[in-house]
C-alpha cells in the first residue's frame, strides 16, 4: 500500500511566535521550526498500518527549504522516501491553495491512502483534510482516533462530542488523526543515521502542475487585515478582610453573575 | 583543524535528551536512590535500549552502530544533564571495547547487559550491583566475571544513586594448566578502556554542570532579597559567569578528547569520525584525555558549589532536587581519577616525568 504522510513544520511552540510585519504573514525565522507535533501521531500511525500490511510510506511536505529539518524527522521515525514541495511561488499561501497544492502534488506522486494530523499548532484551520479529500474526489475520514485497514475497506472512530462514530470507506481515501491515536516512536539511532540516505525528490510548482495564480499570498482567499500582541493580563482586584471580606466576595462574584 | 557535530550526531543528542526527559525526570533519579527493584533503579534504560544507546560503540556486526566516542560523546553529555542513574558509562562506552569480538556483544548493543568495571586504579566497582557482567583487573590481566559468582560489599559513597562496591572473588569456576582461573580471560589492554571510560565520565561532568548553571541561573532570576531577584546583585553574576566560562572551556577539551581517543583506539570506527585524519601519538592521547577530565571535574565542581552558594540553606535540603545533581558531581570528579591525578598526568605529558627531589 502506498501511504503518503502530510507533515508540516511550525514555530516550536515553546518560543514566542510573531507575524511578519510587512506582509502579515507567519515570520518562519524568527523561531525554530518543529514537526508540527499532530504529524507525529500521523507519521506514527502510517509507520504501524506499514508494518501490518506492508507497503511504502511517503512523507510529503510543503514549505521552505529548511522544512528539511522535519523531513529528516520523519524519514529518521522510519518512513522510506520524502517529498518537498517548496517554492517562493507558495509562500503566503492560505488552507485553500494549500490544498489545492498538496492535491496537486498527491495526484502526480499517486497515493492509496493519505494521512495528516488533525491541525497544525500555527495556523489551526484543521481543514485541510476534508478540503484535500474534495479536490482528490476521495472519502474523508477526519478527526481518527483509531484506524483499521481491511483489504480495501478503511474503518475509523471519529471522535465526536458525544463519544465517537464509526466511519467506513475504501480505498483511496484521507485520513486525518488526533492525538489519541497512538504514542509516537523515537527515532532510533540507526533510524537517524539511515535517514539521510533515503531520497528527497524536491518539486517546485511547475514540476507538480500547480497553477501560480492559484497559490501564494495574492490569490489568498483569507486575508490578514490586522493583527496585534494579545494584551498583558490586567491586574487582579486585592480584597483586604476587614471582617466584611465574605461580603466583598460575594459581591464581586454577584458582579460576574456567578451567584 | 575544523571541529563542529554533525547533523546526525546532533540529533543522537537531541533524541536522548527527548527520552530522558520524558523517562528520567528527577523525581526518577531520587527514587533511584533508595532501596528499590533494579527496574526502578534504571529509569530510561529500556528506552534507551530501544533507540539503540546502548549499541552506538558496538561493531557494525554485531547489530551495533559501529560508531566512535566522538559521535557519542553529546549523548553521553546527555546522560550527565539528566543525571540517568546506572553504569551507563561502563556499559555503554567501555564495555564494547572490552568484549572485543564476543557474543555478548549483540546482548549488549539491545540492552539487555549491564557491565560494571574494575581497572587500573578503581578501588571500587561502580553500580555493580546491578550489573550483569564485571570486567575486573586482577594480576595485570582483564577477566569477564558474571555478577553472581563475586561478593559485592557496598561501600561508603556520596552519590546514594551511584553506588560504590569492593569485590571479593569467591572459589574459582575451573582450573587451568594448575592454576584456579576465575572468569573468562580477556585479550584486551585496559588502557582503551580506561581513557573511553574516563572522557565518556568527563562529558558528563560538563551535562551535569550545564544543568546545574540552569538551574541556578533560573533560581537566581526568581529568588527575591532586599526587593530584588539576587541574579541582579553583581556578586551573584559573577559566580554564574565563571561556571560558565569554566564549561564553556571544559566542553572542547573533552571533545578533542574524544577525538584523540577515537584516533588512537583499537580499530578505526567505520562511518564515525574522519580516519584519514592525522593519527596522534600516545603521549598526545594521554594528554587530551588528562586535560577533558582535569577541565571538566574542575569546571562540574565549581558548578556545584557556585549552585549550593547561589541556592543558599535550601540547596542542601534532601527535598530539592539539587542536591541528587551536585552527589553526581561530587561522585564523577574523583572516578577514574580525580583532577589532581589528572593534573599531574598533564604535566608529565608535558614537561616530561617530573623531578620530584627538586623543589619546583
Amino acid at each position: 500500500m502506498n501511504i503518503v504522510v502530510c507533515v508540516k513544520q511550525v514555530p516550536d511552540t515553546a518560543t514566542e511566535r510573531k507575524l511578519r510585519s510587512d506582509d502579515k504573514t507567519l515570520d518562519r525565522d524568527a523561531a525554530d521550526g518543529v514537526i508540527n507535533e499532530l504529524c507525529e501521531y500521523a507519521v506514527e500511525e502510517a509507520l504501524k498500518i506499514k508494518e501490518a500490511h506492508g507497503g511504502e510510506v511517503t512523507v510529503l511536505t510543503m514549505g521552505p527549504s529548511k522544512a528539511t529539518d522535519t523531513i529528516r524527522k520523519a524519514l529518521a521515525m522510519g518512513a522510506d522516501k520524502a517529498v518537498h514541495l517548496v517554492d517562493d511561488a507558495l509562500h503566503g499561501s492560505d488552507a485553500l491553495s494549500t490544498s489545492y497544492a498538496l492535491a496537486q502534488t498527491l495526484k502526480k506522486i499517486g497515493f492509496d491512502l493519505v494521512i495528516l494530523g488533525s491541525e497544525s499548532t500555527d495556523a489551526r484551520t484543521g481543514v485541510l483534510a476534508a478540503m484535500l479529500a474534495e479536490r482528490l474526489g476521495t472519502p474523508q475520514l477526519t478527526l481518527a482516533r483509531k484506524v483499521d485497514i481491511d483489504g480495501s475497506a478503511v474503518t475509523i472512530e471519529r471522535v465526536t462530542d458525544y463519544g465517537y462514530d464509526k466511519v467506513e470507506a475504501s480505498l483511496p481515501a484521507v485520513v486525518s488523526v488526533v492525538e489519541k491515536i497512538n504514542e509516537p516512536r523515537y527515532p532510533s539511532f540507526k533510524g537517524i543515521m539511515a535517514a539521510k540516505k533515503k531520497p528527497v525528490e524536491t518539486l517546485g510548482i511547475a514540476d507538480a502542475e500547480i497553477a501560480a495564480d492559484q497559490v501564494g499570498l495574492a490569490s489568498a482567499w483569507s486575508e490578514v487585515v490586522e493583527f496585534a500582541a494579545a494584551p498583558p493580563r490586567a491586574a487582579g482586584t486585592v480584597v483586604k478582610d476587614e471582617g466584611d471580606g465574605g461580603a466583598k466576595a460575594a459581591e464581586f462574584l454577584a458582579s460576574k453573575k456567578f451567584i | 583543524m575544523k571541529f563542529a557535530f554533525t547533523d546526525d550526531q546532533l540529533a543522537l543528542a537531541s533524541t536522548v535528551r527527548q527520552v530522558l526527559a520524558a523517562h528520567c525526570p528527577a523525581a526518577a533519579v531520587r527514587q533511584a536512590g533508595k532501596a528499590a527493584p533494579a527496574a526502578e533503579r534504571l529509569p530510561a534504560w529500556p528506552q534507551l535500549a530501544e533507540i539503540g544507546f546502548f549499541g552506538m560503540l558496538v561493531p557494525e556486526p554485531h547489530d551495533g552502530l559501529g560508531l566512535g566516542l566522538a559521535d557519542a560523546i553529546l549523548a553521553f553529555e546527555e546522560t550527565g544533564r539528566a543525571a540517568l542513574p546506572g553504569p551507563v558509562v561502563e556499559t555503554a562506552a567501555v564495555a564494547p571495547g572490552l568484549l572485543g569480538d564476543d557474543d555478548l556483544l549483540v546482548r549488549l548493543a539491545e540492552g539487555r547487559l549491564r557491565v560494571s568495571v574494575r581497572l587500573g586504579d578503581q578501588v571500587y566497582a561502580p553500580d555493580a550491583d546491578l550489573a550483569d557482567l564485571l570486567v575486573v583487573e586482577r594480576h595485570g590481566e582483564l577477566r569477564a566475571v558474571p555478577a553472581g559468582s563475586v561478593r559485592l560489599t557496598p561501600q561508603a559513597g556520596v552519590d546514594p544513586v551511584r553506588r560504590l562496591f569492593s569485590v571479593a572473588f569467591g572459589s574459582p569456576e575451573a582450573v587451568d594448566g594448575g592454576k584456579p582461573q576465575l572468569g573468562r580471560r580477556l585479550d584486551v589492554s585496559a588502557v582503551h578502556a580506561l581513557r573511553t571510560a574516563t572522557v565518556a565520565v568527563a562529558a558528563q561532568l560538563v551535562g551535569l554542570a550545564r544543568h546545574l548553571l540552569e538551574t541556578s541561573v533560573e533560581y537566581a532570576k526568581s529568588r527575591r532579597q532586599f526587593g530584588a531577584p539576587i541574579g541582579s546583585f553583581q556578586a551573584v553574576k559573577h559566580q554564574l559567569a565563571d561556571v560558565a566560562i569554566a564549561v564553556d572551556f571544559a566542553a572542547p577539551l573533552v571533545y578533542a578528547a574524544a577525538l584523540a581517543v577515537d584516533r588512537a583506539g583499537r580499530t578505526a570506527p567505520a562511518g564515525g569520525v574522519d580516519s584519514a585524519g592525522p593519527t596522534v601519538a600516545v603521549g598526545e592521547v594521554d594528554r587530551a584525555v588528562s586535560a577533558a577530565k582535569a577541565a571538566a571535574g574542575e569546571a562540574a565542581t565549581r558548578a556545584a558549589r557556585v549552585a549550593l552558594q547561589v541556592h543558599g540553606a535550601i540547596g542542601y535540603t534532601g527535598e530539592l532536587d539539587l542536591r541528587l545533581w551536585l552527589a553526581r558531581v561530587w561522585s564523577l570528579a574523583s572516578a577514574y581519577g580525580d583532577t589532581g591525578v589528572h593534573r599531574s598526568r598533564l604535566r608529565a605529558a608535558i614537561l616530561g616525568t617530573p623531578d620530584l627531589t627538586r623543589w619546583p
